[in-house]
């Protein structure tokens, strides 16, 4: 796996999340290496959100890139330990 | 894949395992909500539920051809409205109780994915009950029915889904598997993602739940006993049973099996049955039922009465009753394979038993319980509370019911009070994890949030002392009708007791009793209770060392409580306030002890303890409560003046040694801490000068003073590991307690100013404290360093110098025990001292192989503070005793 330079990156929580990860599966090409997700404003997820991650996630590994995620609230980081998806993402502060 | 999980096809597996990976995300989802959220979905399933009741209720007679549609309508209910009734004000997310008061609080934790399956018999009030559960505990389940009950039950899931979705459920959070076979069941009780298994069904599914190794909630079968004794309202009892077992065509596996009848009521019973649309069996007829509805190959009921109406099931045997026949009875005479209606039987035929007693009513129902209805329910009927109780001590059963029908009162919240459930726990009686009517806290992990006490502490000490030079005097403030001067002869001898008298108040009856110099035993106790019982005493005078108070104690206990049984008294204990042996409340007469000490070490005067010698077993007995403290204590120095100087320097250590430990004590507090800390400085300062100048009247003084300050202390704090080791090793070696215990004090104090090994669990201290104690101690005595470390080099450098100066033997090898003598003790030694009780209120927890060290350092003497000490104490003489 090659890291980009400038990794994309984008804040979800201030739209519909689903829609944003939408977006980011569709610049996964453009990401080169690894694509960072900033979800210091998303307090809840719901369940298409999630089903949205894991579908990033997917095409992530399909497309070896590397999803990090930035800030991402406990409760938040709980949901996706609980939905078995934590592990296929990197977290960072 | 181990054996127990069945191999599917691809398709099959991945269908599945999408169902729970479905199930897993909408229930990580719900994770997030709050009781608001949850709240605002449950009530509108409830009442979507209680909308359809009849409508489903139909739906599963049509497809199980099992029970009464209009029951299974009102089970329905039972199972949204009743279970709503219970559910709707309970906390189920976050902090669910508070206890602040004892600094707990119950926080719920989701499950996450239940595997769920469902019976035949009650299958869409068990789904509304269920499903009810599920969404105010915020999990999500996977429903699979019993393979007659599909259609019936995935409607009803559907029903509850939906209305859960439309008020915000996550999606998902109910699945329902549409046909399935017992390998779907098996892959899912085993899947990784399923936190739970709720099995309400037969005892096959109930089994395989849990064996799959998963945590399951299994309920397994009933076999109901009822006992209908004589006392009971008999047309009370009668409509009941009838009510309970006609209900839903006697599907509820909490229904009445058997009736177990006393003999005087029997015929009336019978009749009361018969006039309200029972048929009674002839012998002949109930043996042909027993053939036909009960299978005699397994000896379980034939599937195909299940659920069936009276009259059907005559029809099965060719019976001709009246068509509105509501129940079979059958007359049987035991229980067991050979009376086969004395097995569950879910359809309304009744087994009845006449008892010729209460006893074999009762053993009889005893049989019926434990024949495949262990743990699960019973009932009686009777006014008599007796009865009642027996019966509900003699049957293992979760559910007793009183006075009232057994299927509607297992259900619980129509009848009676308990929690309404549609599966009921059968205990490890009948194999299940809870003997709870199911609910929702079964559907809970609930964390226990545990805040640290403060545990309350104490300081107590008698009622009274008196102190300085004749304070003895005081004697005169005590009117008593008959005082026992307990004393050894000595005290005698140099005049004491001559003292002690002159000052009682005049026209007192004094008789004294002459106790042998030695440590107390269980003759020289019988002694002093036999002279105490004999002269009635109302006050005890112990006038002497140690030996003699602690013998004053022991009596005034006897004397007091002469059923006090010394052995159990001494049994040991962690905690002084959760002791499981308690000192007596009963006083066969009472006496004031006066405590007058002629010793200044033991601070026997004021403590809570008294040492009993088991001469035959040769052993001692330590007796600790603070009902052995002495009510008045009298500190005079008068009494001390004499006091050779070996014993002078003996006994003083033995107060250092008090005061140190106490004030590193885990039971140590400001309160005790002022006291030892006090008497550490005054025996610094005047023990030398008592040792050096017996007849120096104010380091006498304050000497007697700093032993019972000292005594004080501890008496609140306890000691520590170096009263352990010096017990040990004075009793071992017949060495002087203050002796033994000087030979240990430096070492101690260095050990426990290290870094421990293990810590001693101490809720009552913040952090490890001892080094800083000791620091503080060396402030207190002016011995100057800079850090806690060379202060407490310093505390031990003038430690040593104290005990130099009362030329105190400084090593064990310098009283002349060999090495070897010593090698051998020393497993002994080591095992005593780690049983002593002393030894758990010292701050570090003194492990065996640190015994071990302990006592060579002791044999070795001098030397540790020379190695280990840097800093630059001052001596002693010219420390500044502040």
């Amino acid at each position: 796996m090659t890291t980009t330079e400038t990794p994309i990156a984008f804040e979800i929580g201030s739209k519909d999340m689903a829609e944003a990860l939408q977006e980011a599966r569709e610049t996964l090409d453009a990401a080169g290496g690894e694509a960072t997700l900033d979800l210091s404003a998303l307090r809840r997820i719901d369940p298409r959100s999630l089903a949205a991650m894991e579908a990033l996630a997917a095409e992530a590994d399909k497309k070896g890139v590397r999803i990090v995620l930035r800030s991402v609230n406990v409760d938040v980081y709980r949901v996706l330990k609980l939905a078995r998806l934590a592990s296929r993402f990197s977290f960072v502060p | 894949m181990t054996e127990n999980i069945p191999t599917l096809s691809a398709e099959r597996e991945a269908y599945l395992g999408g169902l729970v990976r479905q199930a897993r995300t909408a229930a990580a989802v719900f994770s997030q909500y709050r009781q608001e959220d949850v709240d605002r979905i449950v009530k509108p399933m409830v009442l979507a539920g209680l909308e359809q009741a009849q409508y489903l209720a139909r739906l599963a007679i049509e497809e199980t051809r099992i029970g009464v549609l209009e029951d299974k309508a009102i089970k329905n209910m039972v199972a949204t409205e009743f279970v709503y009734n219970y559910v709707k004000d309970k906390r189920t997310v976050g902090v669910i109780r508070e206890f602040p008061e004892r600094g707990l609080a119950e926080v719920a934790e989701p499950i996450g994915v239940i595997f769920s399956l469902l019976p035949i018999t009650n299958p869409t009030s068990t789904v509304l009950f269920k499903c009810i559960m599920a969404i105010k505990t915020r999990n999500a389940v996977v429903f699979s029915p019993h393979p007659s009950a599909g259609r019936c039950c995935y409607e009803a899931v559907r029903i509850m889904y939906e209305a859960a979705l439309k008020h915000g459920a996550p999606e998902g959070v109910f699945t329902c598997l549409e046909s399935h076979n017992l390998e779907d069941n098996a892959y899912l009780m085993h899947h990784k993602d399923v936190g739970l298994i709720d099995a309400t069904g037969g005892p096959g599914m109930v089994k395989a739940a849990y064996s799959s190794g998963k945590p399951a909630l299994g309920v397994g079968p009933g076999n109901t006993p009822v006992y209908l004794e004589k006392t009971a309202d008999l047309n009370m009892a009668v409509v009941d049973i009838i009510t309970s077992k006609t209900f839903d065509n006697g599907t509820i596996c909490a229904s009445e099996q058997t009736v177990v009848i006393d003999d005087e009521i029997y015929d009336l019973a019978l009749k009361k049955f018969a006039d309200l649309g029972a048929h009674i069996c002839t012998q002949k007829e109930a043996e042909l039922l027993g053939r036909t509805v009960i299978d005699p190959k397994t000896g379980f009921m034939q599937p195909l009465a299940v659920g069936q109406r009276a009259t059907d099931i005559a029809r099965m045997i060719g019976l001709s009753v009246k068509p509105n026949t509501k129940l079979l009875i059958a007359p049987v005479q035991g229980v067991g394979r050979e009376h086969p209606l004395s097995v569950e039987k879910l359809f309304p035929v009744l087994a009845v038993y006449r008892a010729k007693s209460a006893d074999e009513a009762l053993r009889v129902c005893v049989d019926v319980n434990r024949a495949g209805g262990l743990g699960h329910t019973a009932v009686v009927f009777s006014r008599n509370d007796a009865v009642i109780q027996k019966f509900s001590e003699v049957i293992n059963a979760g559910r007793i019911i009183v006075n009232s029908p057994g299927s509607i009162g297992a259900l619980g919240g129509v009848y009676n009070d308990m929690v309404p459930t549609f599966s009921f726990g059968c205990g490890t009686g009948g194999g299940n994890s809870t003997m709870d009517n199911v609910n929702i806290y079964n559907y809970l992990n609930i964390k226990r949030v545990a805040r640290r006490t403060q545990a309350h502490m104490w300081f107590r000490i008698p009622d009274q002392i008196y102190f300085n030079l004749n304070a003895v005097e005081n004697l005169g403030h005590f009117p008593s009708s008959s005082t026992i001067i307990i004393t050894n002869p000595a005290m005698e001898q140099i005049g004491h007791v001559d003292i002690v008298r002159r000052y009682i108040p005049p026209q007192t009856p004094v008789h004294v009793t002459v106790i042998p110099d030695e440590e107390p035993n269980s003759k020289i106790v019988a002694q002093g209770v036999e002279a105490l019982d004999f002269y009635k005493a109302d006050q005890i005078i112990a006038l002497g060392g140690g030996s003699v108070i602690d013998a004053a104690k022991i009596m005034k206990l006897k004397y007091e409580s002469p059923e006090a049984d010394l052995e159990e008294l001494a049994a040991p204990f962690l905690d002084l306030r959760k002791r499981v042996v308690q000192y007596p409340d009963k006083k066969a007469s009472r006496a004031r002890l006066i405590a007058i000490s002629t010793t200044s070490g033991t601070g026997s005067e004021v403590t809570p303890f008294a040492v009993l010698t088991d001469k035959e077993r040769g052993r001692k007995v330590t007796l600790a409560d603070y009902s052995l403290s002495p009510d008045v204590a009298i500190v005079d120095p008068q009494f001390v003046m004499s006091m050779p100087r070996g014993l002078t320097a003996d006994t003083g250590i033995d107060c250092l040694t008090h005061a140190l430990e106490a004030g590193v004590s885990i039971y140590a507090s400001a309160y005790t801490d002022s006291n030892a800390m006090q008497a550490i400085r005054m025996v610094f300062k005047y023990l030398p000068i008592a040792y050096e100048h017996p007849q120096d009247e104010e380091a006498r003084s304050m000497m007697h003073n700093a032993a019972c300050i000292a005594a004080i202390a501890f008496s609140n704090a306890s000691v520590g590991v170096n009263h352990a080791l010096a017990h040990a090793f004075g009793a071992r070696f017949g060495v002087s307690h203050g002796r033994a215990n000087a030979l240990m004090l430096p070492h101690v104090i260095a050990y426990n100013a290290s870094v421990p090994t293990k810590f001693m669990p101490s809720p009552n201290q913040r952090g490890y404290t001892a080094h800083k104690k000791y620091a503080t101690m060396a402030d207190l005595l002016g011995l100057g360093g800079h850090t806690i470390e060379e202060k407490v080099k310093n505390l031990i450098t003038a430690t040593e110098q104290l005990l130099d100066r009362l030329a105190i033997p400084r090593s064990i090898a310098e009283l002349g025990i060999s090495r070897e003598e010593f090698e051998k003790a020393m497993p002994d030694l080591v095992k005593i001292a780690f049983d002593d009780p002393s030894g758990r209120s010292n701050p570090r927890m003194p492990l065996l192989s640190e015994l071990v060290s302990l006592f060579w350092s002791a044999y070795a003497g001098r030397g540790l503070t020379e190695a280990a000490g840097t800093g630059q104490p001052k001596k002693v003489e010219e420390a500044v005793y502040v």
